[in-house]
């Protein structure tokens, strides 16, 4: 009897566990709110900080240049990078000899860039592998071509790597000219 | 006259022989189930859960008033045992009768708090049925599943289901979060990964939405197998390069299992003291193992290549191996399973894109990915019962564990 009562208790807490399996939008909300919390504690501090009317206008107008300078140079460098994709074989992270221009326009518009920035390679696999391999071989594909940056001048603190393995594709139709484009490193700029 | 003779005659014969038949084949137990108040839903289950175990068959016979009416055996000849079953009030009660016997060798209540969980209700029946019978447990089947789903580019949501998938809850969503896997036995905790601006590991309790981040990676960072507080991790921490680290949850310290300049990836832990591993160090993914006391390194099958993925249990292997090498055709991807003591190989799937293959705890079950171009079949293999079950999802599923 009581192994009865105990098996059926057990059973109940599980299924009173699975009831009450919460949603990440809970998480979600409560870095929502902390978020908001921040920006309002922020705009106090700027309301208790604010100067004079004459000495406002005067630092409005200087940071609001920089700014914009600053926007500008990286929207224009993230706009020259999403247009740069290295392409590779069917199970193969060597880059091909017919993507090394790419690489070395690549480089040129990282050397030339200005400031403080730090670019992303996202290495990317079509749908044929297994899931942890497609990962390890998307990064092996990033890998490869930061190395190749580097080797062309490159300074490698403003590169980092990541794969997405095949869950990042720019074409999900089942066709081999998709599976091609899919098998590719992207760059980001990151914020 | 003689015509008809003769028909009566083939139809008697035919029966006998089909009497020998199954009698030299010791076909499954027959349980007829009568209910009074039993939904469609549960009938369904009941029927699918005897299909996937295996080892008894069900009929759904009749409506009864009450389950606890006497009991007209001479209605059930053919059958074993009689099965009684009556759900009312998120209670199911169920009487099982052996035919044979005489008695009732199961009488049991099973509560749930809500309706939508009935799944997991019906698999603790189908579970208490077959240890009556006495055949081997089937603890697979009470067994919650965890599988993260391909959304949409760069977005991949957490679910739990149970093993026929017909229960599914969403609790995980927002960007990218993959490999989930469970992290105790009660199935309370998952560890599952975020690719933020890297990759987090986070620990994330099912139960109370309780979050925690572990680790913060580089390039990449899976959870491959779990083994207490010991988790075996394809990370990439060195020089981007994608090795296999042994991470404690208790000293939060990570240490460096492999270090081949190429792939490492899908660490389990094997034997004692060992790991198998997928590794690509002859050119091609193969399956490797090291022992972590003398830190040697060897190939452990000699059969097939293009093993992309591996499960291991005691002396038995299962790899899924990319049997084609087509970059612009669909490939095959079939299961192997290998017995390294006997060294036998058998073939367990014919044609498609079979992948991600995971033994049971107790090694007779083997649950896997039937892939297709925009859905996924949830497999499940019965190693002594030879059989395959499919149960289909209309979204495709990228990892699980269960």
């Amino acid at each position: 009897m009581n192994k009865k009562l105990l098996l059926t208790a057990g059973v109940l807490a599980l299924f009173i566990g699975c009831g009450q399996q919460p949603e990440l939008d809970v998480n979600a909300d409560q870095n929502q709110t902390t978020a908001q919390q921040t920006a309002q504690t922020t705009e106090q501090n700027i309301t208790q900080t604010q100067p004079t009317e004459s000495d406002v206008t005067g630092t409005e107008i200087t940071v609001t240049q920089s700014s914009l300078t600053e926007e500008n140079v990286n929207q224009k460098l993230a706009k020259l990078l999403t247009k740069e994709v290295i392409h590779f074989d069917f199970d193969k992270y060597n880059i091909r000899e017919d993507q090394m221009p790419i690489i070395q326009e690549v480089a040129n518009i990282l050397k030339d860039a200005k400031g403080n920035f730090t670019v992303r390679i996202e290495g990317n696999c079509d749908e044929w592998g297994s899931d942890e391999y497609n990962y390890a071989l998307g990064l092996k594909r990033a890998k490869v071509v930061k190395q190749a940056l580097v080797d062309l001048g490159v300074d490698p603190n403003k590169l980092t790597v990541i794969s997405y393995g095949k869950s990042n594709p720019v074409c999900t139709a089942h066709t081999k000219e998709c599976w091609a484009k899919n098998r590719r490193d992207n760059f980001t700029l990151l914020p | 006259m003689r015509l008809l003779i003769l028909f009566f005659l083939t139809i008697f014969l035919y029966g006998q022989n089909l009497e020998i038949i199954k009698y030299v084949t010791n076909e499954n137990p027959k349980i007829a189930v009568e209910y009074s108040n039993l939904p469609i839903k549960l009938q369904k289950i009941v029927k699918m859960d005897s299909t996937i175990i295996a080892h008894y068959e069900i009929d759904i016979k009749n409506k009864i008033s009450n389950i606890t009416m006497p009991i007209s055996e001479d209605k059930y000849k053919g059958y074993n045992y009689l099965l009684r079953l009556n759900y009312q009030n998120n209670k199911l009660t169920a009487l099982l009768y052996d035919l044979v016997k005489h008695k009732v060798i199961l009488y049991k209540n099973y509560k749930i708090p809500s309706f939508n969980v009935y799944p997991f209700m019906i698999h603790a029946l189908s579970y208490d049925i077959n240890n009556k019978l006495g055949f081997t447990p089937v603890e697979w089947i009470k067994r919650k599943m965890v599988y993260s789903i391909y959304m949409a580019p760069k977005e991949e949501s957490i679910f739990v289901s149970d093993v026929t998938l017909t229960y599914r809850q969403k609790i995980i969503s927002g960007g990218m979060n993959i490999f989930p896997k469970w992290g105790d036995d009660n199935q309370n905790i998952i560890y599952f990964t975020k690719l933020e601006k890297n990759p987090v590991l986070y620990k994330y309790n099912i139960h109370t939405g309780k979050k925690e981040k572990l680790l913060v990676g580089k390039g990449m960072l899976i959870v491959s197998d779990v083994k207490g507080d010991k988790l075996l991790l394809t990370l990439a921490l060195v020089d981007d390069q994608p090795d296999i680290y042994l991470f404690d949850l208790k000293t939060k310290s990570l240490e460096r299992l492999t270090t081949f300049a190429g792939i490492d990836v899908n660490g389990q832990f094997y034997e004692n003291n060992k790991i198998i591993f997928i590794s690509n160090r002859l050119g091609y993914p193969n399956v490797y193992q090291k022992d972590l006391d003398s830190g040697i390194v060897q190939k452990v099958i000699y059969y097939g290549r293009n093993h992309v993925s591996v499960s291991a249990h005691n002396n038995d292997i299962i790899v899924s191996t990319r049997e084609t090498n087509k970059a612009f055709e669909d490939n095959t991807f079939n299961l192997l399973f290998i017995n390294k003591k006997t060294n036998f190989i058998k073939r367990l799937t014919f044609g498609g894109k079979n992948i991600l293959p995971v033994f049971s705890k107790n090694g007779d079950t083997i649950l896997f990915l039937k892939e297709y171009r925009y859905h996924s079949k949830l497999g499940i293999i019965r190693l002594k019962e030879n059989k395959i079950f499919y149960f289909k999802i209309n979204r495709k599923i990228d990892s699980f564990d269960f």
